[in-house]
């Protein structure tokens, strides 16, 4: 029996021991201010959703959350920097789908490991978009648009907001799912994109539902479908794909927060739940609501298969189609 | 008079004593971050942004917009006393204002800005406010042919920016497109002159390079002259501060012109203040009847870019306002922050807020009225730093190079572009080169090949959808002309030159 404590004893002293050391570590994190890396310039949808849930996690924390905008590269330059940094739990990494599951097959060197380098904490919210045509064009739905571009291979047009991004892996997916060839003229950001959809130089484009909502209603730019599983509040009478009959096109970007892959597990469990609590927070559901976003948190295991999912699905796309970054 | 009504309300929102405040506060606050190199309206607009949240939409849109006007007239400060261009929209400033600066006159450089920017902002708030509809379907029939045919345009003018001989104005320029091609190849994909560098992937960025041209470049340059006390001969006396009656005789066409053209490349989309004030000062040497004194202190050389920079400035909030799509980089933030308060930017934005939107409109008047009074109030100060001995100035300009290029996207890689910049500009400065043309063919060559790209998809191929559009058509023909008229002078002298030889 002594022998038995003997032979116990060193390791439940040292989980004693561990808890101990990793109890305190979560409660009194955090103990100065935190960093949010956001990889791309101010102003844009993820910088705006980082910033909303930022501040909510100020008030609950006590402690500055300050958003630093690193933008360069597709969100490289700042993925690289989190990736580096170190894993204490004060420098985390926004994100939004392209970095995790598109940049890792568009981009063959990355200066860092994707699969090593980042751990998830928790998803903040999904975008779903929405696919536009232009007044000018002649289909009035997904079903006229398939027809007509049966009819018309590779003569309709569609604008994106680059070459890679997700917007034009949407249109990707949608050009498989319906079996047509559509004319990709990438821009350079979702603004230009829209301004030639709007006067009719492009036909179609997929953009955010943020981006897209309040033209769409002053009837300005035509409302084909959202590409998202539900109907947007934003666009309550725009149909989503599976509605209008395309089958396996369910796309649209998300935003994330992560953290250097080394970073102790109480802190990331910690952080997670506080940023649910954030989420769902009226005042913060609200603004992302407003911001045409689905307020979702998630567990860092249900981010990480949703990161390997569409890295999947993205992947496939990219290699099939040779594609290329921007 | 619906909209006289309209703007006393907006009068009515923006005059109350906190938002007028606001309005001092951001005017202040943008002149100090404009005249930081590298720190410009887009950047200083996103780092007050966030202060902003807590405020009214229309007190913190009010802030903004006082604070874009500031950025943009402190760009002016540091592009006239150190020629180092604060901000993307001055760097054309540098040509004739640093030169004025050299000749002692500073005061009249950073006055005649000063007047231009507040006639150009409130002639602009008033087309703004009266032809905002008419101007966004304007804007709209400007697709990727006419944006490249723009482009074409403003990349003949560069043999009017600087330097003696045209040829090698086109060698700037061609190196300056060559440096434009660094980058993703915008419809492959494949990574151009990168070296897998990922910093190079986005190509390579103007404002380092601009920093670096004329700022360091100027120091270097500098730095040989042996009796290098202060930099401008002569005594100050306030009454020279000011510009005098010729001074504004000979800007005043300038600045219209400036105003005119500056607002209507405003408004397109992708052009916005930079390429706006490039294309105004090459009209101005253009319609000149002294082309040979720009680059040699002419005040229109300041005036007109300067006045067209900020009605452009102002344009680029006609496509946000009526057709809720960012006209500019700034503009792209302020939309931003408009999301973050909650209103939904869109066609609908002017009957859905209007006192949101005329608030805004009534203040840009109010932030003209105050950058005027607080630059010809402040010109005196800023033209004592020419009064510091060059050897103390000159190290302080290196510091504000490199903090500059670095607060851009706070990225040594920046820096380190802006170095090898500075030496690249003192040789072009030594051996005759246009650091201008360079600086214009990096600013205008991406905006060209991708609207050259865009058309050729869309026309299938076919360079007649540049010829069958007619505005497109038009910018074209003047392009053409523009390269075709000095090729057959070129052409009649070499012939006369080789017929009197034989």
């Amino acid at each position: 029996m002594a022998s038995l404590i003997r032979l116990f004893a060193p390791a439940v002293a040292f989980s004693v021991l561990g808890s101990f050391l990793t109890e305190p570590l979560a409660q009194v994190y955090p103990a100065k201010p935190v960093t949010f890396v956001v990889p791309f310039s101010p102003g844009g949808g993820t910088d705006i959703s980082a910033r909303t849930v930022a501040a909510k996690l100020t008030q609950k924390w006590h402690q500055s959350v300050i958003v630093e905008n690193r933008a360069g590269a597709a969100g490289i330059l700042g993925a690289d920097a989190v990736a580096k940094a170190r894993p204490d739990g004060y420098t985390l990494l926004i994100v939004n789908v392209g970095i995790t599951s598109i940049n890792p097959t568009l981009y063959p060197k990355l200066p860092y490991d994707p699969d090593k380098a980042l751990t998830p904490i928790s998803l903040i919210c999904e975008l779903p978009f929405v696919l536009m045509a232009s007044p000018s064009f002649k289909p009035n739905s997904v079903r006229e648009l398939v027809a007509f571009a049966k009819a018309n291979p590779d003569k309709v047009t569609y604008a994106s907001s680059g070459q890679g991004g997700s917007p034009h892996l949407t249109a990707e997916l949608f050009q498989l799912a319906t079996g047509t060839r559509l004319t990709h003229v990438p821009y350079k950001g979702g603004g230009p994109a829209m301004t030639d959809l709007m006067a009719g130089h492009v036909d179609l484009l997929f953009a955010s539902v943020l981006e897209g909502s309040g033209h769409i209603k002053a009837g300005k730019l035509k409302g084909l479908a959202v590409t998202h599983a539900k109907r947007s509040p934003a666009l309550p009478e725009v149909p989503t794909l599976a509605e209008a009959g395309v089958k396996n096109a369910e796309s649209g970007s998300w935003i994330a927060l992560l953290a250097p892959a080394a970073t102790p597990a109480a802190i990331i469990d910690k952080v997670a739940a506080d940023v649910k609590d954030a989420v769902a927070a009226p005042d913060v559901r609200e603004k992302l609501i407003a911001q045409g976003a689905v307020p979702q948190a998630s567990t860092p295991k249900e981010l990480q298969a949703l990161i390997e999912k569409d890295r999947e699905r993205y992947g496939r796309i990219i290699r099939e189609k040779g594609l290329k970054p921007e | 008079m619906d909209f006289l009504a309209h703007l006393g309300m907006g009068f009515g929102i923006a005059l109350t004593p906190f938002n007028l405040m606001m309005a001092v506060a951001g005017v202040m606050v943008g002149m100090l971050i404009g005249a930081l190199p590298g720190v410009g309206p887009p950047s200083g607009v996103a780092m007050l942004l966030p202060l902003t949240f807590g405020m009214e939409p229309t007190s913190g849109i009010i802030m903004l917009a006082a604070m874009y006007a500031g950025t943009m007239y402190g760009g002016t400060i540091t592009s006239v006393l150190i020629n180092t261009p604060g901000e993307s929209a001055s760097v054309v400033t540098c040509l004739d204002g640093y030169q004025m600066a050299l000749q002692g006159r500073a005061g009249p450089a950073l006055g005649i800005a000063a007047i231009g920017s507040f006639i150009a902002g409130t002639i602009g708030v008033v087309l703004l406010m009266l032809v905002s509809p008419l101007l966004a379907r304007w804007s709209l029939s400007f697709g990727p042919p006419e944006s490249f045919a723009l482009m074409l345009l403003g990349l003949t003018t560069v043999t009017l920016l600087g330097g003696d001989d045209p040829l090698k104005g086109y060698i700037s320029m061609v190196f300056g497109l060559m440096l434009a091609m660094v980058g993703f190849d915008i419809i492959s994909g494949d990574a151009r002159y990168g070296f897998g560098i990922p910093e190079m992937m986005d190509g390579v960025d103007f404002l380092p390079v601009a920093i670096g041209l004329f700022g360091l470049g100027e120091v270097l340059a500098g730095a040989e002259q042996k009796d290098a006390g202060s930099q401008v001969k002569g005594k100050l006396r306030l009454r020279e501060v000011l510009p005098s009656l010729a001074d504004w005789a000979k800007s005043r066409w300038a600045i219209a012109r400036g105003t005119v053209l500056g607002f209507a490349v405003g408004v397109l989309p992708g052009a916005g203040p930079t390429v706006a004030s490039f294309l105004s000062y090459t009209v101005e040497k253009k319609v000149s009847k002294t082309p040979q004194s720009f680059g040699k202190g002419a005040i229109e050389g300041v005036a007109a870019p300067e006045s067209a920079n900020n009605a452009a400035a102002t344009a680029a909030m006609v496509p946000m306002l009526t057709l809720g799509i960012p006209g500019s980089a700034t503009t792209a933030i302020m939309l931003g922050g408009l999301m973050m308060w909650g209103l939904r930017p869109g066609p609908m934005l002017f009957e859905k807020n209007p006192q949101f939107v005329w608030g805004l409109i009534a203040s840009q008047y109010i932030a003209n009225v105050m950058l005027l009074f607080a630059s010809t109030a402040l010109i005196p100060l800023f033209v004592r730093a020419l009064r510091i001995p060059y050897s103390i100035l000159m190290p302080l300009i290196i510091l504000f190079c490199v903090t500059g290029a670095y607060s851009l996207k706070n990225s040594l890689w920046d820096v380190g572009q802006m170095l090898v910049f500075g030496v690249v500009g003192y040789f072009m400065k030594k051996l005759g080169y246009s650091p201008a043309a360079l600086v214009l063919a990096l600013v205008l060559g991406p905006l060209a090949e991708r609207s050259l790209r865009q058309s050729l998809i869309i026309s299938d191929a076919g360079i007649g959808i540049f010829f069958t559009r007619p505005i497109s058509a038009v910018l074209m023909v003047l392009a053409l002309a523009a390269i075709a008229v000095p090729l057959a002078k070129w052409g009649r002298t070499l012939l006369s030159r080789t017929q009197s030889a034989t």
